[in-house]
C-alpha cells in the first residue's frame, strides 16, 4: 500500500508540474486539469529518472533526492500560487456534441471496458507481480541493481548496459528513485506506474481527438483503444512499449500543436514548445526505438514547419531543443559509459548482405499482414486495424489542405516504414524477430493513427481545422465554416444567454455569439479563480 | 408598455434564426457502428478464457525464493556466470530460442538477475566457455540450475583440474532445490 502511495504521490507531482507549466497557456479550467493529468505520468517519470541519474552520475548522495523533490514541489506551489497574468481562456471550438443517448451508450461501453481492464489487471498482478519477462529482466532488475548498490554507480551503469543495451534509464531510474523515496523495494511501485501510463494514454487519446475538432468522437476513441486486448496484455505486465506509446503520442501531439494552422484555435497550441521537446527527449531516454521515433517526429515536424512557414522559426525550434536537452545530455552521458562501438560497426557492415536476402521481404510482409488481419491476431488486436483502415479511407476521401492535419498520419507512416525497414537489416532470424516484436512495435504506433482517424472523420469541423471563434473585440460574429451547426435551441442556450448578460457581444441579428456566451456562463457560475484572467473585460467577470 | 418575457423572446429568436441540428453523415454513422463492433470484439477477446481467467487466478510459483538462499554465497562477487545450455548461433548474435523450455530458462535467468542484484549475472553458453572464463578469472563464480543442465558432475569435471592446477579451493553451495553456486578460488565459507 505504501508503494502505491509513493507512486501516486510521484504522479501527483507530475500533475502539479503540468498545472504550473500550462496554467498560462490559455486553456479552459477543464482542459487545463485534463491535460495536466494526462501528462503527469510522463513528467513524473522523467523528472524522477533524470534527477536520480544526475545525482548518481556526479557522485552525489542519492538521499538528496527527497530534498530536491521537496524543493521542486515548493517551487511549483509558488508558481501556481503566484499565477501572474494567466492567459485568458481560449474560446472553445464549436464542435458538434453527440446526442444524449449516444453519450450514455459510449459511457456504458467505457464502464464495461474499465471493468474488464480491472479484472485483467488484478489477475496479472496476482500471477506476475514483478511483471513480464522483459520487465523483470530489464527495468525492474536494473532498478533493484541501482537501489541495492551503495557506491560506484558509474560501474553499475557500465554493468547494466552489458545486457539489453537498447534501454536507457527512464523506467529503471524512476522506479529506483521511488524505491529510494519509499525506503525499500516494492513491486507496487512499477505496477502503479503501469496503470498511470495506461490512464495517461487514454486521456491523451481523448484530448488529441477533441483538439482535432471532433469532440464527440473523443469518447468513442478512448473506448475503442481501451477495448484492444493488446493494451491490457502489455500494460499490466509492465511492458515498456506502453510507456513508449504514451510518450510517442505526447511528443507527436506536442509537436503538432507547434505547427501553424489557418484559423487556429488557441487551445490547439496548448503545449509549450519546450514541453513538446521534453517529451521527445523522454522518448529517447526510454528505449532506442524511442530515439528512432524522436528523429522521425522531429524530421516530419521540420518538413511541415518549413513547408507552412516558408522558413524555420528559430524561436520555436530553440525552445523545443531546450526542452529536450536534459534528456539528451543524460542519454549521452549514459551511453558514453559503455559504448565501444564494435557491435554497432559489425552490425552496420553486415547490412548489405542482409538486404540481398529476398525472403526477408516476404517474411516481413506476411508478419505485418498477420498482425493486422482479424483472423490471425484477433486475440491481440480484435478488429482494430480493419476499423482504422476503414476510417483512414473515409477520412482521406474528405481531404484537407491544412499541413498540420497530416502530421500524425505522416509520423505514423514514417515510423512504420522505419520499423519494417529495421527488420530488413536485423541480425536476428527475421521470422523470429517479427513474431516476437512486431506486435509491441505496432502497440507503440497505433495511438497515433487512432487519434488521427477519429479526429479526421468528424463532419462538424474540417479535418484539423477548428472553427473560427467569434470576434469578440469587434462585437460581431465571425464567419463559421459551412459545415458548422448553429447553436441548438433549448434550455442550455437560454441559460447561457441569461448568464452572459446583456453586455455580451452579439451578432448582427441580435443573437449572442455562442462561444462567448459559454465563457460568460463559466465565469459567472463557476467563479473559478483559475480561469479568470486579471483585468479581463469580458462580461460577467 | 408590457415587457415581453426574456425567455419567450429568446425562444422566438431561436425558432426563426437557428437551424435544426443537421443529420449525422452516413460515413460517421458507419464509422461509429464499426467502432462499437470493434469494442465488442476486443472486449470479447479480452474476456476469453485464455485471455482472462482472473476469477480463478492462482499465484505463480515464487521462483525468486529459489535464488534467495544463494545470495549470501555471492556476497563478495561482482559478477556470476549463469550456465546456459547452448552456445549462440554465431559471434555477435544473441541466442534465439523458441518453445517453453527456452522461455522458462530465460525466465530463470532473469529472475536470478533480479534476485542477485547488485551482482551482475552473465550468461555463458556451454562448458568450453566456462573453462575459458574460469581460466581467466582469479575468483570465478558459476550459477548452476539443474532444471536445464544435465549434470553438475560435468561442470565440476571442467573446473576441478583448474582448481588443482592453481591449488585453489573449489566450493559448491547447493540449495534444497538443487541450485548451486560454484566458487573457484577465494576464501572458504
Amino acid at each position: 500500500m505504501t508503494g502505491v502511495l509513493v507512486a501516486a504521490c510521484s504522479t501527483g507531482l507530475g500533475y502539479l508540474a503540468g498545472l504550473a507549466i500550462l496554467h498560462r497557456r490559455g486553456l479552459s479550467s477543464r482542459h487545463l486539469h485534463l491535460t495536466a493529468l494526462a501528462l503527469a505520468p510522463g513528467l513524473a517519470a522523467g523528472a524522477l529518472s533524470l534527477t536520480f541519474f544526475f545525482l548518481l552520475h556526479f557522485g552525489l548522495d542519492r538521499r538528496a533526492l527527497g530534498g530536491i523533490l521537496a524543493a521542486l514541489l515548493a517551487a511549483l506551489a509558488a508558481a501556481w500560487h503566484r499565477r501572474t497574468a494567466p492567459a485568458a481562456p481560449a474560446p472553445a471550438p464549436e464542435a458538434r456534441r453527440a446526442p444524449r443517448w449516444q453519450l450514455l451508450l459510449w459511457i456504458l461501453l467505457l464502464s464495461i471496458s474499465l471493468y474488464v481492464l480491472a479484472g485483467r489487471c488484478w489477475g496479472e498482478l496476482q500471477k506476475n507481480p514483478l511483471g513480464s519477462h522483459d520487465a523483470v529482466a530489464i527495468w525492474n532488475a536494473r532498478a533493484a541493481l541501482l537501489f541495492r548498490a551503495e557506491s560506484d554507480h558509474q560501474e553499475i551503469f557500465r554493468r547494466i548496459e552489458r545486457g539489453h543495451i537498447e534501454y536507457p534509464l527512464l523506467l529503471p531510474g524512476s522506479i529506483a528513485a521511488q524505491y529510494v523515496l519509499r525506503g525499500a523495494e516494492d513491486p507496487a511501485i512499477p505496477q502503479t506506474m503501469g496503470v498511470a501510463f495506461l490512464g495517461g494514454l487514454a486521456l491523451l487519446i481523448y484530448l488529441g481527438v477533441e483538439r482535432s475538432g471532433a469532440r464527440r468522437m473523443a469518447l468513442p476513441a478512448v473506448v475503442t483503444a481501451l477495448s484492444v486486448p493488446a493494451i491490457s496484455r502489455f500494460s499490466f505486465t509492465q511492458c515498456a512499449d506502453l510507456p513508449v506509446a504514451y510518450l510517442a503520442l505526447a511528443a507527436a501531439a506536442g509537436l503538432r500543436s507547434q505547427l501553424p494552422a489557418p484559423r487556429q484555435h488557441p487551445g490547439q497550441r496548448a503545449l509549450p514548445p519546450s514541453l513538446a521537446g521534453f517529451f521527445v527527449g523522454l522518448l529517447a531516454w526510454t528505449k532506442d526505438e524511442g530515439t528512432v521515433l524522436a528523429a522521425i517526429f522531429l524530421g516530419v515536424f521540420l518538413l511541415l514547419h518549413v513547408g507552412s512557414l516558408g522558413r524555420p522559426d528559430p524561436r520555436t525550434l530553440g525552445r523545443i531543443a531546450v526542452g529536450g536537452l536534459p534528456c539528451l545530455v543524460a542519454l549521452a552521458l549514459f551511453k558514453t559509459l559503455w559504448g565501444s562501438g564494435h557491435a554497432t560497426r559489425a552490425f552496420l557492415s553486415d547490412i548489405p548482405l542482409r538486404l540481398r536476402e529476398a525472403d526477408r521481404w516476404q517474411t516481413i510482409a506476411e508478419g505485418l499482414l498477420c498482425q493486422v488481419s482479424p483472423w490471425c491476431r484477433a486475440d491481440l488486436w480484435g478488429i482494430l486495424w480493419p476499423l482504422l483502415a476503414a476510417g483512414l479511407l473515409l477520412a482521406l476521401l474528405r481531404g484537407s489542405q491544412d499541413l498540420r492535419h497530416w502530421y500524425l498520419l505522416s509520423a505514423f507512416a514514417a515510423a512504420l516504414i522505419a520499423y519494417l525497414g529495421f527488420y530488413l537489416i536485423t541480425p536476428h532470424p527475421v521470422a523470429w524477430h517479427v513474431e516476437k516484436s512486431l506486435d509491441r512495435l505496432l502497440l507503440q504506433l497505433f495511438p497515433l493513427l487512432l487519434v488521427w482517424v477519429f479526429g479526421a472523420i468528424e463532419p462538424g469541423a474540417r479535418p484539423g481545422l477548428a472553427p473560427q471563434p467569434p470576434d469578440v473585440h469587434r462585437g460581431r460574429r465571425a464567419t463559421l465554416p459551412e459545415t458548422m451547426p448553429e447553436e441548438p435551441a433549448g434550455g442550455a442556450h437560454r441559460h447561457r444567454r441569461k448568464a452572459a448578460g446583456a453586455a455580451a457581444p452579439t451578432s448582427r441579428d441580435g443573437r449572442q455569439a455562442p462561444s462567448t456566451a459559454r465563457r460568460g456562463h463559466r465565469r459567472t457560475s463557476a467563479g473559478s479563480r483559475c480561469s479568470r484572467p486579471r483585468g479581463s473585460s469580458v462580461s460577467g467577470s | 408598455m408590457k415587457a415581453v418575457p426574456h425567455d419567450r423572446t429568446e425562444r422566438a429568436e431561436t425558432a426563426v434564426t437557428a437551424s435544426p441540428r443537421p443529420a449525422t453523415r452516413w460515413h460517421v454513422k458507419l464509422f461509429l457502428t464499426l467502432a462499437a463492433l470493434t469494442w465488442a470484439v476486443g472486449t470479447w477477446q479480452s474476456t476469453a478464457p485464455q485471455q482472462l481467467a482472473w476469477w480463478k487466478v492462482t499465484p505463480g510459483r515464487d521462483i525468486l525464493a529459489l535464488y534467495q538462499p544463494l545470495r549470501r554465497h555471492l556476497a563478495g562477487a561482482a559478477r556470476v556466470d549463469y550456465l546456459m545450455d547452448r552456445p549462440p548461433a554465431s559471434p555477435g548474435t544473441q541466442k534465439i530460442g523458441a518453445g517453453s523450455r527456452k522461455q522458462s530458462e530465460g525466465t530463470r535467468f532473469f529472475r536470478a538477475q533480479y534476485v542477485l542484484a547488485p551482482v551482475l549475472v552473465h550468461q555463458v553458453y556451454g562448458l568450453s566457455q566456462v573453462r575459458k572464463r574460469a581460466e581467466r578469472s582469479e575468483v570465478y563464480y558459476l550459477l548452476f540450475d539443474p532444471s536445464f543442465h544435465s549434470s553438475l558432475h560435468d561442470v565440476l569435471g571442467v573446473l576441478s583440474p583448474i582448481a588443482r592446477q592453481r591449488q585453489q579451493n573449489l566450493a559448491v553451495h547447493r540449495t534444497p532445490k538443487g541450485l548451486a553456486v560454484i566458487v573457484l578460488g577465494g576464501s572458504p565459507p
